[in-house]
């Protein structure tokens, strides 16, 4: 025979006459709600505490910058060395715009590398974005002891082809986004304001003004909103060990329109410490002269660290808050 | 039209032959053609409006009923006149004007069609050469419209065939009455929403009658696509009748008479306004906008230095060099009540400027206006005595706007207003010296200009080291910029677009970061600016007429910059006392006045004949007939470079006892077609330089010090940057040990901008 478990207490409703046991149910422990700001803090050092992932971030990001600006400088060791100017010329503080649009006249080859060269640039690091991702959010859920850059890669190769899903579904919200907020819609709603929609028509240039920068303010939440569903997303894919994209951005929706403001906080405050961090550098730079080369070695590494930090903080704050939690360990 | 009280300009009108007699007479006096300020002679206007016009109650329609007199100053006789109805260019797509749009791919029309149609011609009297009239009554006459090849329902030309011929020293006076339909703003004329109303072109006005010798014809062609306009000086009166919300929103080419509109009977107001010596007549009202004005003085705004130079090229006093006061009038929007100090600012450093070196602006008002945001099409355009500009909320003091265009346009009022060029075929000669010298005068006046960027309308100081990618609609590339997917028609579906990412202001700021890797400061000559609108192949000639010009581009270069940089250059030869000199004569000789292409040339050579370039090898004149020929009538580019610097140490010690311990040789080459002598300067170890002048006419040039006692570092041609059609100048320096590190500056700059584009990219998605 097996022994049940003695039934929980109960209240007993008899003829309208509650009986309540003398004893007190027990109750859980109270949680305490950590804040976002704990979350970030602790993506810092979980970032921080991988310095070789840093450095390849860094050197990865490096190397695709310098594919753009090499030509730029070879063009520039070619054809600036000589000019000799009374005026101040050293594109740290100052350039004089006609020498700057001589440059591009006398050799404008370099400079149209420049596009092609980013447009393609453009869509590997998005595409590279999604290994990165995974990678930190896998480190974030794993709590084995060292620095190597396998668990990074492994998370990365593990979960890229349901992010890349995730990528995609994110194209079409932007392009969605992109055709409400300047297409027919975008139109359509300026009509109520503006003679055929079209701003240029606007009696007052106060109207188009504000129209435009209203267009502008909400086109930029909109994406932001989906930048933060689609990595939510994400963090569910990997909390829950799940494959399905679909499934990932129906939970992240919900997960989205349940704590709306946890997550605009926490986002908010990540990028505020980014342009924190860039501001104090430039500062710095100005203050005591340095040279640009100091911007170019220290704005990334402290950019990819709140970046990775925001990843590796996001999926600890979802575990937290989901069930998925017992997959992700704090340390 | 409305019934209105008959005011006594109007009943001048009516009773039509009494009009105008005390002008026929009248009589102004023009600079004479000898000296820097030559004195004065006189010649006759030969031409006077008196026009009576009301804006119907839409806003959009003119109806009016003017009386034009025209003397035939030309010693041969005519029996028609010859009209010019621009405004019938936007009646629809059979216009001359529209048709060359369309063969230009210009693909904008007018929101809503405007025509002017001529009701009557009457003419009302023609006279002998001793001013008996010929006929003996008021005669009507056909309006004609003359169809124009390629567009055979053109109405912009029209002719009025004459009873009976006007003799050289006789004149005719013909009664018109028209209706005059604007469109809604579009290139230059017409009316927005919200009352605005902008009458340029809005009366038939007579072509000029003009030529040499037996050549003497109607200069009236059609109003076509890459061309403005020409006219003939005339005095005018204007009796503009108005709806009364227009009182005290009204600015017009003419003085206003009295201190304020006359009331009508049917509530309408008119105003009664005056102008000599004008070639065309504009005017403009807003009931929303503002009225200001403010006198000009030059004492609040002296630049010393220019004045000290301007008297001693004329011989004359500072005093006596300064511009004479004027009133300036803005009719301002509301909204841009804070630029109003910049626009008043602007408009008093260009007459200051303009005056100091060409004669002080002659007239009592110069008007300017800041068109309605929903009629920006009328902006940045000028007519005598009033311009019009435009701006836009935000704008940065940096970027001079709205200053840049209201010093242009103010411009005009020299530079086509008073020497009134035909801008049907020498559009360089208006276009070309106004642009050199609102360059200058910008450059005088606002020193400070650099580059900005904006976010959410406002304007910050910066510039992109390098820009992200653009591409046209329909290019496949955009696609792996994610930017945008299109899709092209392959005749099963049609095509379309598909917009990932919308690149907007704020959009970019949030991935470039401007203030991280934008270059903080890119700093304007806009004199040397200019240099950036030449190619490397000219394209056409400036010779050839601005209305058979190819296209919109080559009318762009060939009436604005590329004159400018061959004045520019010009000056920068000949030094300022001198190119003072030659402007000021030019342009005191044809003030109210129809120049031609040579009649400059013809200047330069009286003034400038005896400049040369001295230096050690010699002293080499300047030839400007042939620097004219290449320059104007040719179409070769400048380009002069220098290809190596070299010191040889004397083998021996003996060798270098007797010529000295070294020879230095330099090469330089000429590699575009235009030769004439330049400059060159040679820098030495103990920083010393020497000075040579190349003729030029060579394709290179080899020079050698057998006996040098130090070593050459440096050889620059052209090394005072006089020479700015030269297409390079990266090339004109050679120095054999570099001083710059601008270009590794310049690297690391477009490094950190990539950085930057690439993590924010790398964000997205």
């Amino acid at each position: 025979m097996t022994d049940y478990p003695a039934p929980a207490p109960t209240t007993l409703v008899v003829d309208a006459m509650p009986l309540v046991e003398t004893e007190e149910a027990p109750q859980p422990p109270p949680v305490q709600e950590k804040s976002v700001a704990h979350y970030l803090l602790l993506g810092i050092a979980k970032a921080l505490a991988k310095p070789r992932v840093l450095l390849f971030l860094w050197l990865w990001g490096f190397l695709l910058a310098l594919l753009v600006a090499a030509p730029v400088f070879s063009s520039a060791a070619s054809h600036l060395q000589s000019v000799g100017t009374s005026s101040h010329f050293d594109f740290v503080d100052e350039v004089p715009a006609w020498i700057v649009d001589e440059w591009r006249r006398v050799d404008p080859r370099a400079w149209a590398s420049v596009g092609p060269n980013l447009a393609l640039l453009l869509l590997l690091v998005s595409l590279a974005n999604l290994l990165w991702t995974a990678g930190w959010m896998r480190i974030a859920t794993d709590s084995a002891p060292g620095h190597s850059l396998r668990n990074f890669f492994a998370g990365g190769g593990r979960y890229f082809y349901p992010f890349l899903r995730t990528w995609l579904f994110g194209c079409a919200c932007y392009a969605g986004l992109s055709y409400v907020f300047w297409g027919p819609p975008a139109i359509w709603f300026f009509h109520w304001f503006v003679p055929g929609g079209d701003l240029n028509l606007a009696a007052s240039e106060s109207t188009t003004f504000w129209l435009k920068v209203v267009q502008q303010l909400f086109y930029f939440l909109a994406l932001w909103v989906v930048e933060i569903w689609l990595d939510v997303a994400r963090a569910s894919l990997i909390c829950g060990q799940r494959r399905s994209a679909t499934l990932a951005l129906i939970r992240g929706l919900g997960f989205v329109l349940r704590r709306p403001s946890p997550l605009f906080g926490f986002m908010a405050l990540g990028f505020g410490l980014e342009l924190l961090w860039i501001a104090t550098m430039d500062a710095l730079r100005t203050t005591f002269d340095w040279s640009l080369l100091f911007l170019v070695l220290v704005v990334p590494f402290g950019r990819l660290v709140l970046r990775g930090a925001r990843y590796i903080g996001l999926i600890q704050y979802y575990a937290a808050q989901t069930a998925d939690g017992s997959q992700v360990e704090e340390s | 039209m409305r019934q209105c009280a008959v005011q006594p300009v109007h009943l001048f009108f009516r009773c039509g032959l009494g009009l105008c007699l005390g002008w026929s007479l009248w009589l102004a006096p023009v600079a004479a053609q000898e000296g820097v300020e030559p004195a004065a002679t006189e010649t006759t206007v030969g031409l006077h409006y008196d026009i009576q016009v009301q804006l119907e109650a839409d806003g959009h329609a003119l109806r009016g009923q003017m009386v034009v007199e025209w003397h035939n100053n030309q010693p041969q006789a005519t029996q028609e006149l010859r009209w010019h109805v621009y405004n019938n260019a936007w009646e629809g797509m059979q216009s001359l004007w529209m048709r060359e749009a369309q063969l230009q791919q210009y693909e904008r029309s007018p929101k809503t069609w405007g025509h002017t149609e001529v009701d009557s011609v009457r003419v009302l009297q023609i006279t002998d050469g001793q001013h008996q009239n010929l006929l003996t009554a008021p005669t009507a006459v056909e309006f004609q419209y003359l169809p124009q090849v390629g567009a055979p329902l053109d109405r912009t030309v029209a002719k009025t065939s004459l009873p009976v011929a006007v003799v050289p020293g006789g004149f005719v006076q013909v009664q018109l009455q028209f209706r005059a339909t604007l469109p809604q703003a579009f290139r230059r004329n017409g009316w927005g929403s919200g009352g605005y109303f902008h009458a340029a072109q809005w009366f038939p006005k007579l072509g000029v009658w003009e030529g040499q010798g037996e050549q003497v014809h109607w200069n009236c062609p059609p109003y076509r696509f890459l061309s403005e306009f020409y006219a003939d000086f005339a005095n005018y009166k204007v009796a503009v009748t108005l709806p009364a919300s227009y009182a005290g929103h009204f600015v017009a080419s003419g003085t206003v008479l009295g201190s304020a509109p006359a009331q009508n009977e049917d509530g309408t107001i008119t105003y009664f306004t005056e102008a000599e010596r004008i070639h065309d007549y504009a005017w403009t009202v807003d009931p929303k906008a503002i009225v200001y004005e403010r006198e000009f003085r030059a004492e609040n705004y002296r630049d010393e230095a220019e004045e000290q130079l301007v008297a001693e090229a004329l011989g004359k006093t500072v005093e006596a060099v300064r511009p004479q006061p004027t009133r300036m009038i803005l009719l301002l929007q509301p909204e841009h009540e804070a630029l109003q100090d910049r626009y008043f600012e602007a408009l008093g450093k260009a007459l200051y400027y303009f005056g100091l070196w060409y004669g002080s602006y002659p007239y009592p008002t110069i008007s300017c206006v800041d068109p309605a945001n929903d009629a920006r099409w009328t902006g940045g355009m000028e007519y005598p005595r009033l311009i019009t500009a435009g701006a836009h909320l935000g704008v940065s003091a940096k970027t001079l706007s709205p200053e840049g265009v209201t010093v242009h346009e103010l411009g005009h009022q020299f530079w086509y207003g008073l020497v009134a060029n035909d801008e049907f075929q020498y559009a360089w000669m208006d276009e070309g010296f106004n642009t050199f010298s609102t360059l200058r005068v910008l450059q005088h006046a606002y020193p400070d200009e650099s580059d900005t960027y904006t976010v959410f309308g406002a304007e910050y100081e910066g510039h992109a080291p390098l820009s992200q990618p653009q591409y046209q609609s329909g290019d496949p590339r955009s696609f792996v910029h994610l930017e945008r997917w299109q899709k092209p028609d392959m005749g099963m579906a049609t095509a379309f677009g598909l917009h990932f990412v919308h690149q907007e202001d704020f959009g970019r700021f949030l991935a470039e970061l401007p203030p991280l890797s934008y270059v903080p400061r890119v700093s304007h000559d806009v004199v040397l600016d200019a240099r950036q609108q030449m190619v490397s192949a000219w394209g056409q000639p400036l010779s050839v007429p601005t209305m058979d010009l190819l296209d919109y581009e080559t009318m762009r270069r060939n009436a604005y910059y590329r004159p400018a940089l061959t004045l520019e250059t010009m000056a920068r030869i000949m030094g300022e006392v001198r190119w003072l000199q030659v402007l000021r004569a030019y342009h005191q000789r044809f003030r109210f006045r129809h120049p031609q292409p040579g009649d400059f040339l013809q200047v330069v050579q009286e003034f400038a004949s005896d400049v040369r370039l001295e230096g050690e090898n010699g002293s080499f004149a300047v030839d400007w007939g042939e620097f004219w020929r290449q320059a104007y009538d040719g179409n070769d580019t400048m380009d002069f470079a220098v290809v190596y610097l070299r010191n040889l140490e004397q083998t021996s010690s003996a060798e270098a006892e007797s010529t000295g311990p070294y020879q230095v040789e330099l090469a330089l080459s000429r590699r575009g077609g235009f030769h004439l002598p330049v400059e060159v300067r040679i820098t030495w170890e103990d920083g010393s330089q020497s000075q040579l002048v190349w003729p030029g006419k060579q394709w290179s040039w080899r020079y050698r010090w057998q006996d040098a006692p130090q070593r050459a570092l440096r050889v620059e041609v052209d090394p005072d940057h006089h020479l700015l059609l030269d297409q390079n100048w990266l090339n004109n320096r050679l120095q054999l040990q570099p001083e710059a590190d601008a270009h590794w500056d310049a690297g690391l700059r477009a490094l950190l901008w990539a950085q930057q584009v690439l993590h924010y990219f790398g964000g997205v998605g």
